[in-house]
């Protein structure tokens, strides 16, 4: 009764089968998916970064707490620019390095023009929630947006300006911390303000945290007796700006990019802020259910503070990646992928996204009201 | 389907293996479980305590900033004792003895900044009405605990002390590295530490500081409050790929959280220890056992492997086997007795082969067809002539189908008779005939049920002979029936000696007799008639020539 070799070759089979087990049934690649996040979540300017991040982590979550894609969840890994360009080619470098299949960010146009040409490089897309400039805009390279490029704003914030407030001199104010969009929107914001008959007869610029004099930027501003201010900084310096502004007794209409309608531009400009004019994709006031749903999520997993567009658009922007994924799980093939799908389902309705990455969405006159964002005009 | 047999090596390895090692499994499995908890329970409790004591100091802490506000609320407000044009020196004065206050303003009841310290012509005169503290306080009218947020003088996160003061509001901001001093103390094992978080769950005092400025929320809050319905106070989490044991506690007013947390795998690398012996341990003894078990399992197996081998010698006819004994009393008997059982099944199969060579020759002695076929025609015995009338020799006959050597309307024929005798269980006999021989078969069914002995008789003589016999017989009896035409009453003429047929016509004789028999006439002439006839030429010549 000797042990013969087919018996124990049979029971090496079976070890062998039971050890390799896992590996066939989990076989296929079950690796996290790596999506990199990066924006400026520490400064003055950090709300639009933080609100960012947090709505980026919020879709990422759900993906996962949702199987993942493919059975495949996604790991984010979350960086900080500081809103400094070395900082920013590091951080992307570094998440380059880590292998990330696309990028949420930047939350600024100037760092996304600093960081392109290395995304270029390594084909790798950056889908950018916040950065609007017109730099960027109808070319066919690495980054993409789910929102729309300034000219669309600043035309429409012109129109408003010119028509409807019927203003005719305006000074300028931006911060050059984000030079590429905020000079490019003061810039375009001239043109067709200047192109209906307006005139800025001032600008002025100042690099935030550079112990910058509100008070003194604002008597220089109103010795110049404008009709209305368009400002383009972060909320905190806006809602500074507004305070000194209102305090200085002038009640001149003031318009905003809106790199600064973030919770922080409300609660650091009290009732100065009030009746202040923006241009804005997000409703936020909008009974869309998927919006309204969000918006609760949002807020359970974050606190009280509501989503801001930055959020919003952070959100889709995962979205975005996660429904390319489903289509096509080749993850070198997303940006091709996404420009083919075209159209995706937001959280107020649908957008688009155009060849050259560019995002097509509905834009809005939106106005301060009782420390509220509203909207004026659809 | 085949049944599945365990062998007697699978049982002996398993049954040392599971007596060895099935034990040490159980008893440490328990031991692991039971000190796992008692170490679970003396971290918790722990932690929960270190959770605790840091949740007092904080809340000393924190009415320690309330206290401060308070007394400049009744230094300037209720006892009004600085000019307006010094309260901001005042002020300055508290901020130098109260390092943790970043900044304090009061502000009126339009929320414009008033006082502050220190002196920033940025914030003097700006409304604070969007801030949600001032309108919490003026509505409540008690001391208000803001979320974390960037100051507009730093840009580093900070945390507001807010008291309503007979209609103004007296707003300290505190640096959080207040907070961060009374976390950082905190070392729990090599990488156990304490953190903090607002009411939202964002940190406000962390180790890692960078995850406080960024305003980072985990979501630990959220898992805990999940998990705090089976375990208050203290739980387990999953966070960037690392499960931690957390102890939690609540800054009362602020509803802060106060976190220790001890990464898992530390808080039981003890246990993790335990259970890595008690593994080792298990290895160790089930490999012995296993080892212990396979010599034994060879000394008892070999003499049983010998024996195998020998009983496939004598299934296969040879008895040549030679007896070993093996050392064990029960093996040497199981070998005698199959030994023994070799010699007696070979001298019943000598016994056999003689019975069956005495058979057969009796067979071959009968000179007819003896054949033994199951039920499915295949012939199992036969003596030599009926193998010779198929052409072939017994040999060459045994083992082939018996239907295989007629026609198919003979074999179907034959093979419903053979049939008929196994399902009756009753002799059969009948009679075929093929190329032109005749047999006569005698079936009987075997007593098993499950073949026909067939006798076979070869009847061609005999059916010929009384074939010719039915003929004769016939012939016969068509001569007798012949005969008794010309038997009876035959009218005849006296004279001329024609017979009248019976027809009523008179007839010569001879023309009736050669109609109603065999036989014809030749004409010729008697010598007595001849000699009456024709006496000229008979008459004294002597006899007429016949």
């Amino acid at each position: 009764m000797k042990i013969k070799k087919t018996q124990i070759k049979a029971t090496l089979l079976a070890v062998v089968t039971l050890l390799l087990f896992p590996i066939f049934v989990y076989g296929a690649d079950r690796t996290p998916i790596k999506i990199g996040f990066i924006g400026g979540l520490t400064g003055r300017s950090s709300d639009l970064g933080i609100q960012g991040r947090n709505g980026a982590m919020l879709a990422v979550e759900e993906i996962n707490q949702m199987g993942g894609i493919n059975g495949r969840t996604i790991q984010l890994l979350i960086r900080d620019d500081k809103q400094d360009q070395q900082t920013a080619i590091k951080e992307v470098q570094g998440l380059l390095d880590e292998g990330v299949i696309a990028i949420i960010g930047h939350m600024t146009s100037s760092m996304s023009e600093v960081t392109l040409p290395l995304l270029n490089e390594r084909k790798i897309p950056i889908i950018s929630p916040t950065a609007s400039t017109n730099k960027l805009t109808g070319i066919d390279d690495y980054f993409l947006r789910v929102i729309n490029p300034n000219i669309q704003l600043t035309r429409l914030m012109a129109d408003n300006a010119y028509r409807k407030l019927r203003l005719r001199k305006m000074v300028a104010v931006y911060d050059l911390s984000n030079r590429t969009y905020s000079e490019g929107y003061i810039n375009e914001f001239k043109t067709f303000f200047e192109g209906q008959g307006g005139k800025i007869i001032s600008t002025y610029t100042f690099n935030t945290g550079s112990n910058v004099s509100y008070k003194k930027l604002v008597r220089d501003i109103l010795q110049r007796s404008p009709d209305g201010l368009i400002i383009a900084t972060g909320a905190l310096d806006a809602a500074m700006i507004c305070q000194h502004v209102r305090m200085a007794g002038s009640k001149i209409p003031i318009l905003s990019s809106g790199w600064a309608q973030t919770p922080d531009f409300i609660r650091h400009g009290g009732t100065a802020v009030e009746g202040v004019f923006f241009t804005a994709y997000v409703d936020y006031d909008s009974t869309e259910k998927p919006f309204v749903e969000f918006k609760e999520r949002f807020k359970a997993r974050f606190g009280q503070n509501e989503p801001t567009f930055a959020a919003v658009f952070a959100y889709e922007s995962v979205m975005v990646i996660r429904d390319a994924l489903m289509r096509n799980i080749d993850t070198k093939q997303l940006k091709e992928t996404i420009l083919k799908q075209k159209v995706f389902r937001g959280l107020q309705g649908t957008f688009e996204i155009d060849t050259y990455g560019d995002a097509i969405r509905k834009a809005y006159i939106v106005v301060v009201n009782k420390g509220r964002f509203s909207i004026k005009e659809r | 389907m085949r049944r599945f047999v365990f062998s007697l090596s699978h049982i002996l390895i398993l049954s040392f293996v599971l007596i060895s090692g099935l034990p040490i499994l159980v008893m440490g499995f328990i031991t692991v479980k039971i000190i796992s908890a008692e170490i679970t329970d003396d971290i918790i409790s722990k932690n929960l305590l270190l959770a605790q004591s840091l949740s007092s100091e904080v809340q000393r802490f924190l009415d320690t900033s309330l206290s401060d506000l308070r007394e400049i609320e009744e230094t300037i407000i209720v006892k009004n004792l600085f000019k307006v044009d010094k309260i901001n020196s005042y002020l300055d004065s508290i901020l130098k003895i109260k390092p943790y206050f970043e900044s304090i303003e009061i502000l009126d009841e339009n929320a414009t900044v008033r006082f502050m310290s220190p002196l920033d012509e940025n914030i003097i005169g700006i409304n604070r009405s969007g801030q949600q503290f001032f309108s919490h306080v003026m509505t409540h009218k008690k001391p208000y605990w803001s979320q974390i947020f960037i100051s507009t003088q730093t840009g580093n996160p900070t945390v507001t002390l807010v008291i309503p003061a007979k209609g103004w509001v007296i707003v300290g901001y505190l640096n959080l590295s207040s907070l961060n001093a009374i976390t950082d103390r905190v070392k729990v094992g090599r990488h156990g530490y304490a953190y903090m978080t607002d009411q939202d769950g964002t940190f406000i005092a962390h180790p890692d500081k960078k995850t406080v400025i960024q305003r980072f929320n985990p979501g630990i809050l959220n898992i805990m409050e999940t998990k705090k319905k089976s375990y208050v106070e203290s739980t387990t989490y999953r966070y960037e790929n690392r499960e931690y044991l957390a102890s939690l506690s609540t800054v009362p007013n602020t509803d802060w959280s106060v976190v220790v947390v001890v990464p898992t795998d530390e808080a039981f690398s003890l246990v993790k220890r335990i259970k890595n012996l008690f593994i080792l341990e298990t290895v160790i003894v089930v490999f012995l056992a296993s080892l212990i078990a396979f010599v034994s399992f060879r000394t008892i197996t070999r003499p049983l492997s010998r024996i195998v081998l020998d009983t496939r010698m004598v299934a296969a006819g040879d008895y040549t086997v030679k007896k070993i004994p093996s050392g064990y009393s029960e093996i040497d008997e199981i070998i005698n007795n199959f030994y023994t059982m070799a010699g007696a099944i070979k001298d019943r199969e000598e016994a056999l082969k003689k019975s069956r060579e005495t058979l057969q020759a009796f067979f071959d002695a009968v000179n007819e067809t003896m054949v033994l076929i199951d039920q499915n025609g295949k012939v199992l015995l036969s003596n030599r002539t009926a193998a010779e009338r198929l052409g072939k020799t017994v040999e060459e006959f045994v083992g082939t189908c018996i239907y295989d050597y007629f026609a198919p309307d003979m074999a179907k024929y034959r093979k419903e008779q053979y049939d008929k005798t196994i399902s009756s269980g009753e002799p059969v006999s009948f009679q075929d005939a093929s190329e032109g021989r005749y047999y006569e078969h005698h079936c009987f069914p075997v007593p098993d049920g499950n073949g026909v002995a067939i006798f076979i008789q070869d009847i061609t003589e005999r059916k010929l002979a009384e074939e010719e016999r039915e003929k004769l017989i016939a012939e016969l009896k068509s001569a007798i029936a012949e005969v008794k035409t010309l038997s009876g009453l035959l009218p005849i003429c006296a004279n001329c000696k024609k017979i009248r047929n019976d027809k009523g016509y008179w007839e010569q004789i001879e023309v009736y007799i050669r109609d109603h028999t065999d036989a014809n006439f030749s004409h010729s002439i008697c010598p007595q008639c001849a000699e009456k006839l024709y006496p000229e030429y008979y008459k004294g010549k002597g006899k007429i020539r016949d």
